[in-house]
């Protein structure tokens, strides 16, 4: 079930442009790069030989009719000068052929790199092209999409191309292919290749707006927002880096001339758990997005937390990486398996 | 999708690579028909510096107009390659001010390609090619510019430095490409459709009339209109008299020629070799659109494709539309023989109008009262009459306005060049009842030291005359000769008002460059069907057999596309990604001591597995594998391969150490 699925993405990615089903699963299995099959490649991606295609561009299909041309009047007239001169831009044509090829070989594709992001927003994508054989690349494009971005890279250099993309659903971005392409140096001809990294972005489920109150825990005694006086020393500690900086007692610093940050307290009593299960009344998604809003919430407050998924209970814990434990979680929860 | 608009950068390439084309072919334009292109073009060069937008549609549409009535009332209609090309030109002037976007751009490139190519048509001179490199190199620079997406630069002129490693192989490969391609293209004998020449007027030359001016505009004319190679040494400058046309008719005005006349009674077929004492030469002859061949007097040696007329004159069964290269050979002391009905020599060499020119006449018929009807006497009774009475050499006579032309040249004005001498001389003679005719052609020549050849140019256009004398045909008699001595002795130049030139450091310019002239034409404007096959059969290949040229062709293509590859595939050495290198050694090493990296494995999980395989090592198996991942994975540091590397070279040369031990 899962191959035929896989299969149908294959095909679902395959441009149409007038051939049947089945002559174009057969050029998917002799020609990926034309179809766009090369997929989940692990980094760096090189360009070489076996991937790059080239083909004369419309420009260079016009070029060539008029050059036709002028050789045909030339040799039919004998006049060797318009004869040399017809010869000339066409060995120069010719041989940048070779120049467009080598423009896009051996560059690389080292990195393909993104923020974490909530659906919803848009997650930018950076590719780094890297052109790490000592020569300097002019006008390499990367098309993504309806999106085209072009580059000079010089030698030993890495350029770094940024797409922003929506992500309207949680869970594994995959990023489509890109194609880097190019028409340096003259523009008769059009060299291309399909780079499809094995990257994939993870997005966040979207967290509920507005915010909702945090959940009733049964054996929760005081509120944990509650705000402790600025007054209570017993509950301040010398402020270390990486405290969040609502948590500063400005009025306890000013007077002790410490920065100094509220302790809370944390008795495992107090601790918030978020339990998928209690929520009642929503669907998943729902469900997901409340939970994502507790999550970024408690965590902000700096408390302790403990996220309560049907197949796994993280925490209690805090911190950063206890956050990105608990978004992973939110972000990955029932995906079907790839 | 809408084509991007051009920048001003990309906008200024193109129209200076546009500008380089037209200029060069300006030199050929009606003067202001050029300044009009080149005031549009300045116009908007100005105009798109200040805002980037197409001219509005009333005022292309009425410039259309303009260009267009310009040409047709310049060249009549479109069919001329003049009026063509100049109408071409017009429209792409056109284009260019409507020029906004980038296919706009690199369309009037391409067609800036074929104005370079046509504009040979027109001339082929050394230095008009050279200069055609020009344009030539713009229009890719332009293109190399236009053709760079938004955002990016072309490189070749910006970013010259970075891309010169690539653009060196580009020219050392086209170059000797181009030169192959040049001399292996089968020219064709004879071409397909058409032919090149629109209008003979176009070149400046000898014509088949003489009519009062149209040998001064000659003599103004530094032209070369052949160059003449002689085997042994060249025969003094009073016998270098090269046969043109010959003419037979005068209605008071105008010389013509006998043409259809002449054309049946020709005697000889080529090709001929001349007798072994005859004078042998080799001549290459610039276009003149004429199917004239010049030779010394008398012709006895020409191409096969050729032919001596009865008047002596030798002409081809072609127009020379291009160099075209003859040997030939002449007997300097024979005079020209009359042709098979020599009645008709004697009847056509007779006629003359007998309404006109009575002092003439008169003159010569009281010269036949003394002297008798000796031909060769009264010959010399006219020669000392231009000799003795005070006649003298002019280029700028006093204009002949009376209807007896004859007779004001002879007794009331007595100043003029060779064209009035001679045609009044013929007059002269046929009066007194002596066959005469007159010839044109070229007297002379410049010796040209650097190059060992005689060039003889348009100024050297000369009119002389020829007499039947009885029992020795048609004897040349040139009457200028009688009165300016050092015209036909020193030639043209000591008469005439450029002699400045001649002397010391100008002289031996104008020799050196001329010999270039003269081997640029040899070597590269004339080599055509005949030249390539015997390049071809110097080379051992039978040029008549195509699979042999196919061979040669597909061969040569093939020794230079391999030369191409082996330079691209030796400098693009395989490179790898940073800090790639130094990771392989470790694997290598790691596989030595017996821990595989699997196929899947990432550097990290590797590492955890080895380090527990290796617990000696682990520390440095475990920063390795940080480090290697940090490299490929965190953001970009200029530090992390140096550390990857560094700790690779540790690791090796420890672990190795070590195992010395053990």
């Amino acid at each position: 079930m899962a191959k035929s699925d896989a299969n149908l993405t294959a095909t679902a990615h395959l441009p149409r442009v007038g051939l049947g089903e089945r002559a174009w699963r057969a050029l998917d299995r002799r020609l990926p790069s034309i179809t766009r099959r090369h997929r989940n490649e692990v980094l760096p991606i090189k360009l070489d030989r076996k991937r790059i295609y080239i083909v004369p561009s419309g420009f260079g299909l016009f070029f060539a009719v008029m050059m036709f041309a002028v050789l045909a009047g030339a040799l039919n007239y004998n006049n060797n000068g318009a004869l040399l001169f017809g010869l000339l831009p066409v060995s120069l044509g010719l041989i940048s052929m070779l120049q467009t090829f080598r423009n896009l070989d051996q560059l690389s594709l080292v990195q393909v790199s993104a923020d974490p992001i909530f659906a919803g927003e848009s997650v930018h994508l950076e590719w780094h092209l890297h052109a790490d054989d000592g020569r300097a690349r002019s006008g390499i494009s990367l098309k993504y999409g309806a999106e085209h971005r072009h580059h000079d890279i010089e030698a030993g250099q890495t350029a770094v191309v940024r797409i922003a993309l929506p992500a309207r659903t949680r869970g594994w971005l995959v990023p489509e292919s890109v194609r880097a392409s190019t028409v340096w140096p003259f523009g008769l001809f059009f060299a291309w290749s399909y780079l499809h990294s094995n990257v994939r972005v993870l997005v966040y489920p979207h967290p509920e707006s507005p915010k909702v109150a945090f959940p009733r825990t049964p054996d929760h005694t005081r509120s944990g927002g509650a705000d402790p006086g600025d007054d209570d020393l017993r509950n301040l500690r010398q402020y270390v880096p990486g405290d969040p900086t609502r948590m500063i007692a400005w009025k306890a610093s000013a007077r002790t001339g410490d920065l100094l940050v509220r302790e809370l307290e944390m008795p495992r009593a107090s601790e918030m758990v978020f339990d998928f299960q209690q929520i009642s009344g929503l669907d998943t998604e729902a469900r997901l997005s409340r939970l994502t809003r507790w999550v970024i919430e408690a965590d902000h407050a700096g408390m302790s937390y403990a996220l309560k998924m049907p197949d796994a209970t993280i925490g209690p814990a805090s911190g950063g990486g206890h956050r990105l434990r608990c978004l992973t979680a939110l972000a990955t929860h029932a995906l079907a398996r790839t | 999708m809408r084509s991007p608009a051009l920048s001003p950068l990309q906008f200024e390439w193109t129209l200076g690579a546009f500008a380089a084309t037209l200029a060069a072919h300006m030199l050929w334009m009606p003067p202001w028909y050029a300044l009009l292109l080149a005031t549009l073009v300045i116009a908007r060069w100005v105009q798109r510096r200040r805002f980037a937008r197409a001219w509005p549609a009333w005022i292309k549409f009425p410039m259309l107009l303009a260009v267009l009535a310009v040409v047709l009332f310049e060249y009549g209609d479109f069919t001329d390659r003049r009026a063509g090309t100049a109408a071409l030109a017009g429209f792409v002037t056109l284009k260019l001010i409507e020029s906004e976007r980038r296919r706009d751009g690199l369309m009037m490139l391409t067609v800036c390609l074929f104005l370079i190519s046509v504009q040979f048509l027109f001339n082929q001179g050394i230095l008009i090619s050279m200069y055609m490199a020009v344009p030539t190199l713009l229009v890719f620079l332009a293109l190399n510019e236009v053709s760079a997406p938004p955002g990016t630069r072309g490189g070749l002129i910006s970013r010259l430095g970075a891309v010169t490693r690539e653009l060196v192989p580009l020219l050392a490969i086209t170059l000797p490409l181009t030169i192959f391609l040049f001399l292996s293209v089968p020219r064709m004998s004879e071409p397909l459709w058409g032919s090149p020449n629109g209008t003979s007027e176009a070149r400046t030359g000898l014509s088949d009339e003489m009519s009062p001016g149209s040998i001064t505009e000659l003599l103004a004319d530094d032209t070369p209109v052949m160059r003449v190679t002689f085997e042994g040494a060249v025969p003094a400058n009073s016998q270098l008299y090269w046969r043109g046309p010959v003419l037979w008719n005068f209605d008071n005005l105008v010389w013509r020629s006998a043409r259809t006349l002449q054309r049946q009674r020709q005697v000889l077929n080529g090709p001929q070799t001349g007798a072994p004492g005859d004078l042998k030469y080799q001549v290459m002859l610039e276009p003149t659109d004429r199917n004239w061949l010049f030779l010394l007097d008398l012709p006895t040696g020409f191409p096969a494709d050729a032919r001596r007329l009865a008047d002596g004159q030798v002409v081809r069964s072609q127009p020379v539309l291009s160099h075209y290269v003859y040997s030939a050979a002449s007997d300097l002391g024979a005079s020209v023989p009359t042709g098979p009905r020599p009645q008709d020599d004697v009847i056509e060499g007779l006629q003359r109008r007998h309404d006109a020119n009575r002092r003439t006449e008169s003159m010569a018929k009281s010269w036949v009262a003394e002297t008798g009807a000796d031909r060769e006497a009264l010959v010399l009774r006219a020669l000392n009459y231009f000799r003795n009475e005070s006649f003298s050499y002019s280029l700028a006579p006093p204009p002949l306005v009376s209807a007896d032309r004859v007779d004001e040249f002879l007794f009331d004005t007595r100043s003029g060049f060779c064209e009035h001498y001679a045609s009044s001389f013929v007059i002269l003679m046929r009066s007194a009842g002596v066959p005469a005719r007159v010839v044109t052609g070229y007297q002379g020549g410049d010796f040209n030291r650097v190059g060992g050849y005689l060039v003889v140019r348009n100024s050297n256009a000369h009119a002389w005359a020829e007499v039947l004398i009885d029992g020795r045909g048609w004897v040349r008699v040139d009457p200028t000769a009688a009165v300016s001595p050092e015209r036909v002795e020193l030639g043209s130049a000591s008469s005439t008002s450029s002699a400045w030139i001649d002397t010391g450091f100008m002289r031996s310019l104008r020799d050196r460059f001329d010999a270039l002239q003269a081997w640029w034409n040899r070597a590269m404007v004339q080599f055509d069907w005949a030249q390539q096959r015997d390049f071809f059969g110097d080379l051992g290949l039978d040029p008549s057999d195509w699979r042999q040229i196919g061979a040669w062709m597909a061969g040569g293509l093939g020794v230079i596309a391999a030369l191409t590859a082996a330079w691209f595939f030796r400098s693009s050495h395989r490179a790898v990604a940073p800090g790639e290198r130094a990771w392989r050694r470790y694997l290598a090493r790691m596989r030595k001591l017996g821990v595989l990296r699997g196929p899947s494995e990432g550097a990290l999980d590797f590492g955890h597995r080895a380090s527990a395989q290796l617990p000696q090592w682990s520390e440095m198996i475990i920063g390795i594998s940080r480090a290697y991942a940090d490299l490929r994975y965190a953001p970009p540091d200029s530090a992390a391969q140096a550390r990857l590397e560094q700790s690779v070279s540790q690791f090796i040369e420890q672990s190795s150490a070590s195992k010395g031990n053990t």
